[in-house]
Formats: structure tokens, C-alpha cells, sequence
């Protein structure tokens, strides 16, 4: 984090807890209040409620809402009606500090309501307007002893809990029960009591008990219940377990809800088939494949062994390049296999002729062997227009169609690097070089055969490698070296020498993003050379970095490296960097071993080739 | 004998210093992430700051209304679970995608896989740091003094971290192979948010549902961070062992996929 960013949190903060304290300090000016805490009205007649305005300071006018519950109560008079439940009052203050307002209301049923003031808005005679805060009351609305019941019961049973003030009930009853019997008894006699339709769909019933006297007072009691599923009323008892209060989750527009979840339900349902048929099918895959792979493996054993067997016989083109071990272990093998060759064309005789001298010189060549490749063969299955859709791999696997096409990138590919050898592998574009590398420095696994080295040894000089655009040229620097497998302290040590070489000075601290690509070449090489000379070097691609002046740079490092001793891989499709660097040469052209050797003749049958 | 042990001890060290490499590599990629991620913006890292203030004040601005009475100190309530379940999202989301985007490097470079999917949690680890500084503010700014049993909450952040990596494992090897895994989890782990109580109280949900949420893990451990931070209650040895088990489980299960493909895996990319 840069220091600016620093400030700029800092200030961040600071406003933000500027602004807490703000508001605090203006909601501290003025706040609204009722006359009483608590009213207790009783019904149909007009009540009279306080409303009040408080300030620090002498206000100019006041406007807020009070909103009230339309059911419960009628609005009569002292401010203007906006619509029903909410009173306007908008009045001028008299440049008092404290407002009061009068609003009258008739309770139409009984029960508890609250009025609220809300939206209260203060202006001052200086003009500067303020928001106090609301207020709520509770109001309850008494009930006329007349007609108050007595005792209520559904179906010959008294309810449980039941209570005269409370005026709502639920009850949850079994499915076979068509019709709800509900006897009320009012206190008085003077008062009627009429119940609402008491028959029952599954589900939730709304029943309403309404107890009338003759002075228009009346009670209205609420019995909702609760008709079990034919299906799952196999737990529930018939015994009635009235709720004080309705449960939140019991609100209007059950059908509705009921649906919903039947929505939901199905839509998840058809998300987990979804995802399990996905899953079985991979899983099928899976197993398939594993199959597959077996019978493909036993196939190849099989083959290898005729193809061996054959070769005996009647050497094949393969046989071009004899496998060096083999002739070690077996001399007077190799002098009987060589003249049987068939030369397929004219440079493959020469290079035939010049190889076997190779191999007699290999022969006596006591140093230690580096690198053993042996009979190398790598095979990559894909599929034919391959599925890279889990839609399409389904359909595929349940029509049980999968064109797999095997690709050999080698085909048994077998050669020995002697310690110190600089060798160059050549080849076309795709002709199997990289898969080779990848193989040797034991990225890939073969399908076939082995080889065998010290992985330890090995470093792969790549450029660039995991070099970031959005990032500095140091950045990259330590990112490239970590990756190549430097150490923190390696790095912070040889910093100054790698910027040197690269000639990038006074570039570092810039983004990668603005350099040249032959700026990025050189840092990328000169980070991949800086460490000492490794035992085994295999260079990708390396040796036509950058302008001349680079090129004979970095042409003089690898050199230098190479004279350390080690043993040295190059891979290039250019035979001019083979012919000046290796003293062997591997030309390999559509996965298949072509020719072993002295770099100039297998350059030279590269070169023929390609024309 | 002698000889034996120094080899043992010279093989130690090696492995020791392999170790330190690879951490230091997976530090370096998780530089590298972190600039990049922020590399075109002005305000660069404050973002990870500023994102979970502004969704928290977002989402309490609608839900305060809606669940005020059943949850106080509503904002708190949702940034504790959202900073958890950011972790966990982040980390999967990026690993899964790690292989892929990583291939030439992976193709050239000697290194294990495992490390480009452990600087991807890494990366979601640091930028979890950053959003406990906006937490931590909001805390203070509640006035909600610490518990003691706050000094659980690293384990906590343990247990989703190798939650995390099992589930990474899978992720990332799915998606080397099939594209759509990446549609198909961002479809997933919405499902998964709901079902995680972030923003809604769990006494609200009866039922399946219920059932459902009090199984998924990623509840268990928001659920354990809210206790741990806003009410001061040790989770209790069941919870915490469920908690575990599922963190190792996953990374089980995660590890074993993840080995058993690694070649087709290589021949892939």
C-alpha cells in the first residue's frame, strides 16, 4: 500500500465517524411526544390524544403524519385526513418552543393499537429545517362488560385458555371434522351473539364471533382454525391447543404461501435431480474411461511385444536410430542389425553410416550416462471434437459414443546423453520436441517406457515464465526467480547482476506492460542464467533473444555455462544455433526418432527434408 | 548407524528448505494476485476494506426493517457471517480457475500443483485480513466489547481455510475438464448463501429448510463466529468437532480426487 492510500483510508474513516456524530448532534435538536404514555379508550365514543412538539429552540412551523390504525380506529377531527390512517398536521408553532395539537378518535372495535408520529418536520424562523424524532403510543380500546362471553366452546369443548379480553384464538383441529359447532355465551343477556359460516375447508378457517348490545357496543372474537391434511393427521390429537397469540407465521394469504413452498419444494427437487444425474453420469464416465484404458494398455503391451519381436526380423525404418544401450550391452548384436538397414533415402544412408560411427564412439565413450531415454512413447486420447461441455459429455456418455482419437506425440523414442554432451533437438513445429522436454523433466509421465535422470539436476531454462504484465520489472524479478526456484536470499543477492545483464537499469520500477518484447526477453533470460551452472540445462527455445548485441551476450552465458561441465539440451527448430553450439544433434519429426548424430549431418537431413 | 541419521537429517533438511521454497513461491503468486487484482484501480487495496462496509450497509438498509425485532445489532450479525462466507467463496472461486489459468507455467516450471491452488487460498487469506479491518471498525463503531471467546475465532478461520482447499481440489480438477463447472458453481454457491443464514435469522426457518441450513457446514461456521464474536458462547465439543470433521473430511476427499487425477490432469492442459 502506497502512503496516499493510507491517507486516503485514514480520511475515510474520519468522515465516516464524522458523520456518525453528525447526525446524532442534529437528532439531539427536537423530538415529539404524546400527553400520555398509555390510553385506555372505550368504544364508540371520541377521544381526544395530545400530540407534542419539543425544542431547544422558539420554532416557526411544524409538519409531521400520525398514523393510525384504520380498522381500529375512525379519525374525527383537529388535523387534515391525507388518506385513511394517516393525519396530516401542519401548523404554525407561534415561535414557541414547545407545539401542541389536539386529535380526536372514535375506537371502532375493541383491542390494542398504537398511533405513531413520524415525518415530523420542524422549521425554524430562520428558515433551517430539522427532522425530530417519532413517538408511538398504545392505546387500548376497553370492552363493554355486556358483552364480553362468558365461556366459548367448538364442538362441545371449552377452550382451553379461554379469556374474555382476548378476542383471538387459534385451534387446530383433525380432518375429519366438516363443521365447527361453537356455542357463546355473553355475559349479559342483552347482548346477541352472531357466528360466521362454521364450515371447514383444509387448511386455515376464519371464524368471527361478534357479541352485540343493544348501545351499539360490540366484541368482536376471532377463532382461526387450523383443518389438518387427510394425509398428516395421522399425530395430531383432536385435543384443542388454543395460541394466545397468532403465530407470525399464520398471517394472511396462507393459500398463498402454501403455494410458494410447493414452488420452492419442486424447483429444489428438480435442482438436486439435476445435479445427481450430472454426477452419476461423470461418475459413469469415470468408470468407463478407467475401463477403456485398461483394455488400451493391455492392447499396447500386446503390441509392443509384436512389434519387438518383429523388429528382430526384418528392421524396420525405426531401427534408423538403434538404441544405444542395446548395442552397448551387445556389440556383435548391433554389428549384425546395422547393415541390414534399409536406407529409405539418400541422406538417411549418411546419416545411417555417420550415426553407427556415433555408436561405435558411444560404445568406448566411458562417461556416465545422463540422460536415458528408453523406447519413450506418449499417447494423448482425445476425444473427437472433444466435449468440453458437461451437456455434451452426458449425451455422449448415455448414447455411448465417444470417437477417441489416440494421438502419438512419440513414438518409442529411445537415446542416451553422455554427461557433458550439448545436445540439440530439432524439429518442426508439433513434431514432439517440447513433449520430449516435458517428459525429461518429468512434467509428463510417458504412456510407454522410461526414462531415467536426476530430476534434481535438472533445470529448465524457459523465458518468462508466469511473467505478469500488470506487475514491475523487480516484482517480476522475484515472481520469475521463485518460480524457476530461487530462494528469497538468492534473489535479494544477485538482484543488481541480473538488471545488469539485461541492461534494464532505471526500468525496474516500471510496469512489464510498458516494456519492448525484447526488454522482456532479456530480463527473462537473464533471470533464468544468473544461477550457477546447473548439472543438466535444457534451454526451450532460448537463443534468439533480443537485438545482436544481446544475442552474442547471451550466446557467450550459455557457452560459458556449457564449459562448466554440464550437460546441456537445446531445443530449437533453427539448425544454424545447433550447428554452432552441440556436439550432437536429435532430429525428431512427427513423434518419431529420424535421425541420431553429428549436429551436420542431421542438420543437413533436416535441412533436406524440409525442402 | 551414524551415517544413516545424518542422511536422515541431511534429507530433513533438504525437505525443510523445499518446504521454505514452495512457501516462498506461493507468497510470491499471492503478491503477484493481489497487485494484479488491484492494479488498474485508484484506490487499489481499500477496496477489500470498502467492499464489505458497503454490502453490509446495503443489505442492513433493507433487512433492518424486515428483521429488526429478532436481530440486534443487525449490521454485525451480517458482516460476521459475510467476512466467513467471503473467505470461503473467494478462495474457491479463484482456485478453481488456478490450473487453467496457471498452464504454461505449470507446463514449465517444476513445481507441485497443489502450490498454485494453496496461493489462491492464500491470496483469499490476505484479503480476509483486509476485511477484518473493516469488521474490527464496525465493532468498535457498535461499541461491542470482545468476549474472551474471540480467541476462537482463529480456529474457525482454520476450519473454512481447509474447507476451502478440499474443496478446491475438487473444483479445480472438475474444471480442467469441464468448462461449465465454473457456471455451474456460481449457481451452487448462491444456493449455498441462502441456505447459510447470512442475512436472515435461522428462527425464522422451520422444516426441511431448517434441517437443511443447521447440516450445511458453512452455517455451522458462521454460526460459531456470531457466538464467538456478538454473544460471547464457546461453541460446545460436538460443534466444534463437527466443524472439524467437515473441514478434514472435505480436505480428504479434495487431496484423493485431486492425486488420483494429476496425469490426466497434466495431459490435459
Amino acid at each position: 500500500m502506497t502512503a496516499w492510500m493510507k491517507k486516503i483510508s485514514i480520511i475515510a474513516v474520519a468522515l465516516s465517524m464524522l458523520l456518525f456524530v453528525n447526525v446524532q448532534v442534529s437528532a439531539d435538536g427536537e423530538w415529539s411526544f404524546f400527553g400520555s404514555e398509555s390510553y385506555e379508550w372505550s368504544l364508540d365514543t371520541e377521544c381526544p390524544i395530545g400530540i407534542y412538539v419539543q425544542s431547544g429552540d422558539a420554532m416557526g412551523s411544524v409538519d409531521m403524519r400520525v398514523y393510525y390504525d384504520p380498522a381500529v380506529l375512525q379519525y374525527s377531527s383537529g388535523g387534515e385526513l391525507e388518506k385513511e390512517g394517516v393525519v396530516r398536521v401542519k401548523s404554525s408553532a407561534g415561535e414557541q418552543e414547545q407545539f401542541s395539537i389536539m386529535l380526536y378518535f372514535t375506537p371502532l372495535v375493541l383491542g390494542e393499537t398504537e398511533i405513531e408520529i413520524d415525518e415530523v418536520k420542524v422549521t425554524y424562523p430562520s428558515g433551517d429545517e430539522s427532522t425530530a424524532f417519532g413517538a408511538t403510543v398504545p392505546i387500548t380500546v376497553a370492552m363493554p362488560e355486556e358483552c364480553m362471553l362468558k365461556s366459548l366452546s367448538v364442538n362441545g369443548q371449552a377452550l382451553a385458555d379461554f379469556d374474555p379480553k382476548e378476542t383471538q384464538y387459534t385451534l387446530d383441529v383433525d380432518s375429519d371434522i366438516e363443521k365447527a359447532e361453537i356455542q357463546a355465551v355473553a355475559n349479559s343477556e342483552k347482548a346477541k351473539v352472531q357466528v360466521s359460516d362454521t364450515s371447514l375447508k383444509e387448511g386455515e378457517n376464519t371464524i368471527t364471533i361478534t357479541s352485540a348490545n343493544e348501545d351499539g357496543g360490540q366484541i368482536v372474537y376471532t377463532l382461526k382454525i387450523n383443518k389438518a391434511k387427510a394425509q398428516s393427521a395421522v399425530n395430531q390429537t383432536p385435543a384443542e391447543k388454543p395460541m394466545a397469540t397468532p403465530s407470525a407465521s399464520s398471517g394472511a394469504g396462507s393459500g398463498n404461501s402454501d403455494l410458494m413452498k410447493s414452488i420452492l419444494i419442486c424447483v429444489f427437487v428438480v435442482l438436486v435431480v439435476v445435479i445427481l444425474i450430472i454426477v452419476a453420469a461423470l461418475i459413469k464416465m469415470q468408470v468407463e474411461k478407467g475401463k477403456k484404458n485398461k483394455r488400451i494398455q493391455k492392447k499396447n503391451k500386446h503390441d509392443s511385444h509384436s512389434k519387438n519381436s518383429h523388429a528382430a526380423v526384418v528392421p524396420s525404418k525405426k531401427k534408423n536410430s538403434p538404441k544405444p544401450s542395446q548395442i552397448k550391452k551387445s556389440p556383435a548384436h548391433a554389428q549384425q542389425v546395422s547393415p541390414a538397414k534399409i536406407p529409405s533415402s539418400p541422406y538417411d544412408l549418411d546419416a545411417n553410416e555417420d550415426m553407427d560411427s556415433l555408436e561405435q564412439f558411444s560404445l568406448f565413450d566411458d562417461r556416465e550416462n545422463e540422460i536415458e531415454v528408453r523406447n519413450v512413447t506418449m499417447c494423448f486420447k482425445h476425444q473427437k471434437d472433444e466435449a468440453s461441455s458437461i451437456k455434451e459429455s452426458i449425451i455422449r456418455a448415455f448414447k455411448g459414443q465417444r470417437n477417441v482419437v489416440k494421438f502419438k506425440a512419440l513414438k518409442d523414442v529411445s537415446f542416451v546423453v553422455k554427461k557433458g554432451d550439448v545436445v540439440g533437438i530439432i524439429g518442426t513445429n508439433g513434431s514432439g520436441k517440447s513433449t520430449l522436454l516435458k517428459i525429461i523433466s518429468g512434467a509428463l509421465t510417458p504412456t510407454k517406457g522410461f526414462v531415467k535422470v536426476d530430476k534434481k539436476k535438472i533445470q529448465l531454462l524457459t523465458l518468462g515464465t508466469g511473467f505478469d504484465n500488470e506487475l514491475t520489472g523487480r516484482e517480476n524479478v522475484y515472481l520469475n526467480g521463485a518460480l524457476i526456484g530461487y530462494t528469497k536470499e538468492y534473489i535479494d543477492e544477485k538482484y543488481d547482476d541480473i538488471v545488469k545483464f539485461a541492461e534494464l537499469e532505471g526500468f525496474m520500477d516500471e510496469k512489464v506492460r510498458n516494456y519492448s518484447s525484447g526488454m522482456v526477453s532479456r530480463l527473462g533470460f537473464a533471470i533464468a542464467t544468473i544461477r550457477d551452472t546447473p548439472e543438466i540445462l535444457i534451454l526451450d527455445e532460448v537463443l534468439s533473444v533480443g537485438d545482436m548485441f544481446f544475442r552474442k551476450k547471451s550466446t557467450a552465458r550459455i557457452k560459458e555455462m556449457m564449459k562448466g561441465g554440464s550437460t546441456v539440451l537445446i531445443v530449437s527448430h533453427s539448425p544454424s544455433v545447433i550447428r554452432d553450439n552441440c556436439n550432437k544433434a536429435i532430429w525428431i519429426e512427427k513423434g518419431v526418432l529420424k535421425a541420431v548424430g553429428d549436429p551436420d549431418y542431421v542438420c543437413k537431413a533436416y535441412e533436406n527434408q524440409k525442402r | 548407524m551414524h551415517k544413516e541419521t545424518i542422511e536422515k537429517k541431511n534429507k530433513n533438511k533438504e525437505k525443510r528448505e523445499q518446504r521454505k521454497q514452495y512457501f516462498f513461491v506461493i507468497r510470491e503468486l499471492t503478491s503477484r494476485e493481489i497487485k494484479r487484482k488491484y492494479s488498474r484501480s485508484y484506490l487499489g487495496i481499500v477496496w477489500s476494506v470498502l467492499n464489505p462496509l458497503l454490502m453490509m450497509t446495503v443489505l442492513s438498509m433493507i433487512f433492518m426493517q424486515i428483521f429488526n425485532r429478532s436481530i440486534e445489532n443487525y449490521p454485525i450479525y451480517y458482516l460476521s457471517g459475510y467476512v466467513v462466507w467471503h473467505m470461503f467463496t473467494g478462495a474457491t472461486n479463484s482456485a478453481m480457475t488456478t490450473l487453467v489459468d496457471n498452464r504454461t507455467m505449470l507446463i514449465k516450471v517444476r513445481l507441485p500443483m497443489q502450490v498454485f491452488i494453496f496461493a489462491r487460498i492464500y491470496t483469499a487469506l490476505v484479503n480476509f485480513g483486509y476485511s477484518m479491518i473493516a469488521y474490527v471498525i464496525m465493532l468498535v463503531f457498535f461499541r461491542i466489547v470482545p468476549h474472551k471467546t474471540i480467541i476462537y475465532f482463529p480456529l474457525i478461520v482454520l476450519f473454512v481455510l481447509i474447507f476451502s482447499i478440499g474443496m478446491s481440489f475438487i473444483l479445480s480438477t472438475a474444471y480442467v475438464f469441464f468448462g461449465d463447472v465454473k457456471h455451474l458453481y456460481s449457481i451452487i454457491t448462491t444456493v449455498w448463501m441462502y441456505c447459510s443464514a447470512l442475512f436472515y435469522p435461522i428462527d425464522r426457518m422451520t422444516g426441511l429448510v431448517r434441517t437443511i441450513i443447521e447440516v450445511n457446514p458453512l452455517f455451522q461456521y458462521i454460526n460459531a463466529t456470531r457466538n464467538v464474536v456478538m454473544y460471547g458462547v464457546w461453541p460446545s465439543w460436538l460443534e466444534t468437532l463437527v466443524m472439524a470433521a467437515w473441514a478434514f473430511v472435505m480436505l480428504e476427499i479434495g487431496y484423493l480426487v485431486f492425486c488420483g487425477n494429476k496425469n490426466k490432469i497434466m495431459q490435459k492442459i
